[in-house]
């Protein structure tokens, strides 16, 4: 047997103890959870963490704070199941597994020196808003910055006050809309993919990060290409089933990839072959 | 400048009117009753109501509003600048579907219906390019609805 | 490594299996299930518990063990299970840990058994090799896996009567090993008697040969043993073509040959369970009734199941056309991609234990004429 001399010193499976230290509740089903980071967190915007509540599971979760703060880890968590049910009733004080970062970034530097498109759907802002505190830090090495942000109706809309203080700033475009929303409310109302034709960027000097269900990110991608974009410039995150998060257990498969390590964060180039496929 | 040479020249700045020819834009002008400004909740149309009028919108933001009995009003549609608010006027029975709500101050140039379909019967290079128009955007709305059908954002479990 | 062949006797193989004992590891190898009546591997104290004078009849859906009529230890094919349900056996501990207050700690994993395969097969060599890529590769490195893995020690035993369903000469894998054991066999029986031709592959291979004491075997004998190996290619059940086959089925994704090639299918997932490349594994976080202590185990899962693709909202594969074509894609085609090989070896395992005989070879061959009468409309 010549195979293993060395044995790996890190275990990828163990979760390490971290304290929930902040918890904001951002909408009826959503909520952001502020971990203390032990040792300085490194991560790039787009990576995620496998979030562990003690004996509940284990979930993949993006990281949504921003990444030059390394004292802290900052998710936002949708309640979807029992596990993102678990990590809602965590208090101040109480211990979360963390495994991560995982995954592949965003491409900043990809979009460096050209226009910024940023597309999310959903709780999509959460794993881009790393993204978007990298670009308004760094906001002289890109030109145009434009976000483009839609969700459900007005009540899930999250990060409302950082959304209102990026709207008001001058160097950036940022266009909210909802699916639908009870008469009286003011805003911008339809899917989001109707918010592209009408952005201030330049199609064919621009980098797109494009994050939200599937078929919202496939009727984006369609207008941003009708309006010129080449497809090496589209960036979208997908979602799989992810439970080891470094590529054993199969799962997170999604044509020859692993989403949990050549993703979640894809070139659209080369993925976009798959997307029409039914059940890939 | 005329007031009737101004008021071509703004309705071809107008994006609906982009690749339209001169003398099809000049046809169009004819049609336009007036530009009209409405302020917030103004009720621009009503559902059920006579659809005799095509609104192409300048500024502001409309709601299209549905009500439902027991749900209350809903917004389903926004339409802003240099987009076109209805097209019940279009085809039979011209009846307004949704109620057009005022969400911000807008203005929009109102054209005649009946006259537009005169124009587009006559004219039919014109006639062709305003269903083409017409068609792009009931197609594109149609798009959109089916996305919002989908429900995406909804919690499935 | 000494290259010359040395001649042991089943007396010797005993005792190979006692300095092996001796060494700390538990001797595993392939035994007769009684109940199923089936070869799978298991504790193995003395040569009594190879399966003595068995062969197997293997087809598609087809399974038995017939009496050989002779002595051979290892005159069939291939068991129902690999090394595998060894080295990454289901409901392996990756983790386990313990409540302190508001947090937790880890607790440290027991010492890992040290596993002496004898009689594993070529093609279950190249499973290993194929395995380690996957789990000690190029990206993460699993602990638990290399532990047992850097344990092993391996005894293969070279085929020369490959079964109905057997393909390793296509897929480069067998039916003589290579690389990849402390010492390779083939069996003999001959004119001469019953014997074995054993080389040594690494340093403790040669020690455990050095302490049997072996004599050298004679060169026509080991010519003759390498010759009926070499002659096995010849005799395999199936074969498969792999020219340009990554291609071809990462162009076939929406065909819809897929549906007529699992118009049968259960989504049984037998295939994927005797396997032996077959690596996925749900994670799974257990505790106690108290919630005090918690393990995280992979256990075996498979890409038939309905839920393995799960997101909230639903199954991303609930056809059974969709599963099959993601498990036969992802052995022949986007395993490639991702390991730089294919993730088969030829064993047959799937075809044999697959209830309504679904035929991985078959079922390639079929999508390349697919693709290729496609390709000339």
């Amino acid at each position: 047997m010549q195979a293993v001399t060395e044995l790996p010193t890190i275990n990828p499976m163990a979760p390490v103890p971290h304290e929930v230290v902040g918890k904001r509740r951002e909408t009826y089903d959503t909520m952001t959870l502020e971990l203390a980071a032990p040792e300085p967190f490194e991560s790039r915007p787009g990576q995620f963490n496998m979030l562990y509540p003690f004996g509940i599971g284990e979930c993949a979760i993006s990281i949504s704070g921003d990444p030059s703060r390394t004292d802290r880890i900052v998710h936002t968590i949708r309640d979807v199941g029992a596990v993102t049910h678990a990590l809602h009733a965590l208090d101040i004080g109480d211990h979360v597994g963390v495994r991560g970062p995982f995954g592949t970034p965003w491409p900043m530097e990809a979009a460096e020196g050209k226009d910024l498109v940023i597309v999310a759907g959903g709780i999509g802002l959460a794993p881009v808003r790393p993204a978007i505190y990298e670009a308004l830090n760094h906001r002289d090495r890109y030109e145009q910055f434009v976000l483009l942000y839609g969700a459900r109706s007005p009540e899930d809309l999250v990060y409302l006050d950082e959304i209102k203080e990026w709207r008001s700033r001058f160097d950036a475009h940022v266009d909210v809309s909802v699916d639908s929303a009870p008469s009286g409310y003011r805003g911008s109302v339809g899917v989001v993919t109707r918010l592209i034709p009408s952005a201030d960027f330049d199609p064919e000097h621009a980098v797109a990060f494009v994050i939200g269900p599937e078929i919202m990110m496939r009727f984006s991608v369609t207008e941003l290409r009708a309006l010129g974009m080449p497809r090496d410039q589209i960036y979208i995150s997908m979602e799989r089933n992810m439970q080891c998060a470094v590529g054993f257990c199969g799962h997170c498969q999604f044509g020859n990839t692993f989403v949990c390590r050549d993703g979640a964060v894809f070139c659209y180039d080369d993925i976009h072959s798959y997307l029409p496929i039914k059940e890939v | 400048m005329s007031e009737k040479k101004e008021l071509v020249a703004e309705l071809a700045r107008h994006p609906f009117m982009r690749g339209f020819a001169p003398e099809a834009v000049e046809r169009m002008a004819e049609c336009v009753e007036g530009i009209r400004e409405w302020d917030e909740d103004a009720l621009i149309f009503r559902a059920g109501g006579e659809a005799d009028m095509c609104y192409l919108v300048r500024g502001g933001e409309v709601a299209i509003e549905i009500h439902s009995p027991g749900v209350g009003s809903r917004i389903v549609q926004t339409v802003s600048h240099g987009q076109v608010l209805g097209w019940s006027w279009l085809f039979e029975p011209h009846q307004w579907a949704f109620d057009a709500r005022v969400l911000t101050p807008a203005s929009a140039f109102v054209l005649r219906g009946e006259a537009v379909r005169k124009c587009m019967d006559e004219h039919h290079d014109l006639g062709y390019l305003m269903m083409s128009r017409f068609a792009g955007l009931i197609a594109a709305r149609l798009q959109a609805t089916r996305l919002q059908l989908l429900d995406l954002y909804a919690s499935r479990d | 490594m000494p290259e010359t062949p040395l001649l042991l006797d089943r007396a010797d193989l005993d005792r190979m299996i006692g300095i092996l004992s001796e060494r700390g590891y538990q001797v595993v190898g392939p035994t007769v299930r009684e109940q199923e009546h089936i070869i799978s591997y298991g504790d193995v104290g003395s040569t009594d518990d190879f399966p003595v004078g068995l062969t197997d009849e293997q087809e598609a859906a087809t399974y038995r063990l017939v009496d050989r009529g002779d002595g051979r230890l290892f005159g069939y094919a291939v068991g129902a299970t690999s090394p595998m349900s060894y080295l990454q056996p289901s409901d392996a501990v990756v983790w386990a840990g313990r409540r302190t207050g508001k947090g937790f700690e880890t607790v440290e994993p027991p010492d890992p058994p040290r596993y002496a395969f004898v009689g594993v097969r070529p093609c279950e060599l190249a499973a290993i090799a194929i395995e380690d890529e996957v789990f000690l590769g190029t990206g993460s490195q699993c602990p638990t896996y290399a532990t047992l893995r850097q344990k092993a020690f391996l005894v293969s035993v070279d085929c020369t009567e490959p079964g109905g369903t057997c393909f390793c000469a296509s897929m480069g894998t067998g039916p003589g090993a290579t690389s990849g054991y402390d010492i390779a066999l083939i069996e003999v029986l001959d004119d001469e008697g019953h014997a074995f031709i054993a080389r040594a592959g690494t340093e403790e291979g040669a020690a455990v040969l050095a302490e049997l004491g072996a004599a050298p075997a004679g060169e026509e004998r080991a010519a003759a043993a390498s010759q009926a190996v070499e002659e096995a290619a010849g005799k395999m059940g199936r074969s498969l073509d792999t020219e340009g086959l990554r291609d071809t089925l990462a162009a076939s994704l929406s065909d819809p040959i897929w549906d007529e090639l699992a118009a049968t299918c259960l989504t049984c997932a037998n295939c994927t369970m005797v396997c032996p490349t077959c690596f996925c594994a749900a994670v799974e976080n257990r505790t106690n009734l108290d919630a005090t202590e918690a393990e995280r185990v992979r256990r075996w899962d498979s890409c038939f199941n309905f839920e393995f693709s799960y997101i909230h909202g639903g199954s991303l594969r609930p056809s059974a056309s969709a599963r099959y074509r993601q498990w036969m894609t992802h052995k022949l085609s986007s395993w490639v991609d991702q390991f730089g090989m294919y993730g088969c070896v030829g064993c047959g395992r799937c075809i044999t234990w697959c209830p309504v005989g679904i035929d991985i070879t078959a079922n390639a061959a079929a999508v390349r004429a697919r693709m290729e009468e496609a390709a000339h409309v």
